[in-house]
């Protein structure tokens, strides 16, 4: 795949990061992503960032209080119910370890 | 109930509005920022659509983050905050969160802050890493923790960085908040995200006196 102009621009600060690149992010906007916890703030914040850094993502219903994202090749498991800035914190560095994944397997 | 002025709507400024607006202590959130939305700000700056393009940054944050709430009030504040409007844009605040990407600003913040007695919150991230430092009256400031040479550091703009490093920061600032909820005077540390190894790691509070502020 290639990023037109836009896209690239987009994501260019991503694109910026060395263990991204360009080839990494193709493959963030390549890798469906399910999001399952209960609806509320807490799922929105992970439908966002991931949306927002490109995965494209389908949300489900989870009944645990917890948030999980998972692809074809991982799972994360974040429960809910800490402080919201722990949570805040868990909840990126999640995401982190998504995008760096999904990067590595270029 | 606390009043929060936030300065800058960017990639910090965007989830600690959203962490203000879940905490059960707010009473006020102030956010200050003079920049408009532009197409590169949207991987990190989730609560921006392709649509807000060329609009004001602050309004439209408040507008998605805070607009539905009626227990705290939110304002927000088209201007840039320097040495010579920061006595009025933060006059009522009881604590200043930094999240801004310059040294310039922060030291504005800091001005302020030292003259006026008041906490504040420092936030950076560049690449995979981010830091959080809660700064208290009379205790260490950003020139104790990081010297005077620090101003000339890598800006965000030339080096990238992702969306969710900037979470996990304002994850760390909204714990600093707690903490100077529960202790005001308490000393915070240096709070790191690693966001190659997944970890958090807190550096201790220095003891030591402040020699840059006549008050300490
Ligand atoms: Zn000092």
């Amino acid at each position: 795949m290639e990023m037109d102009d836009a896209t690239l621009e987009r994501y260019a600060r991503q694109v910026l990061v060395e263990e991204i690149g360009y080839d990494g992010q193709c493959a963030i906007l390549q890798t469906p992503l399910r999001v399952t916890a209960p609806d509320g703030v807490w799922r929105d914040l992970v439908c966002r960032y991931l949306s927002a850094a490109g995965f494209p993502i389908t949300v489900a219903d989870g009944v645990d209080p917890a948030l999980v994202v998972s692809g074809e090749k991982y799972r994360q498991e974040i429960p809910l119910g800490s402080d919201i800035g722990r949570l805040m914190m868990a909840v990126g560095q999640a995401i982190t370890r998504v995008i760096l994944s999904t990067a590595s397997e270029k | 109930m606390y009043h929060v002025a936030v300065v800058g709507a960017g990639a910090i400024g965007n989830p600690v509005a959203f962490g203000l607006s879940q905490h059960w202590a707010i009473g006020r959130v102030t956010i200050i920022d003079a920049d408009r939305v532009v197409l590169s700000n949207l991987a990190r700056q989730p609560w921006f659509q392709t649509g807000d393009i060329g609009a004001y940054k602050a309004p439209l944050l408040v507008e998605r983050v805070g607009g539905h709430q009626s227990v705290i009030k939110w304002q927000a504040i088209t201007e840039m905050l320097r040495e010579d409007n920061a006595g009025s844009l933060l006059a009522d605040a009881d604590l200043v969160i930094d999240a801004t990407d310059n040294w310039e600003t922060r030291l504005t913040i800091q001005d302020w802050a030292r003259k006026w007695q008041r906490p504040w919150i420092f936030n950076s991230a560049v690449r995979l890493e981010g830091m959080s430092l809660g700064l208290i009256p009379g205790g260490p400031c950003l020139r104790c923790w990081f010297g005077t040479s620090q101003t000339e550091g890598p800006q965000c703009f030339e080096a990238g960085v992702l969306g969710s490093v900037t979470l996990a920061v304002a994850g760390q600032a909204l714990t600093l908040f707690d903490q100077w909820v529960r202790n005001p005077r308490q000393p915070s540390g240096l709070w790191l995200v690693d966001g190659i190894e997944g970890k958090f790691r807190v550096i201790s509070p220095k003891a030591m006196r402040c020699v840059h502020y006549g008050n300490g």
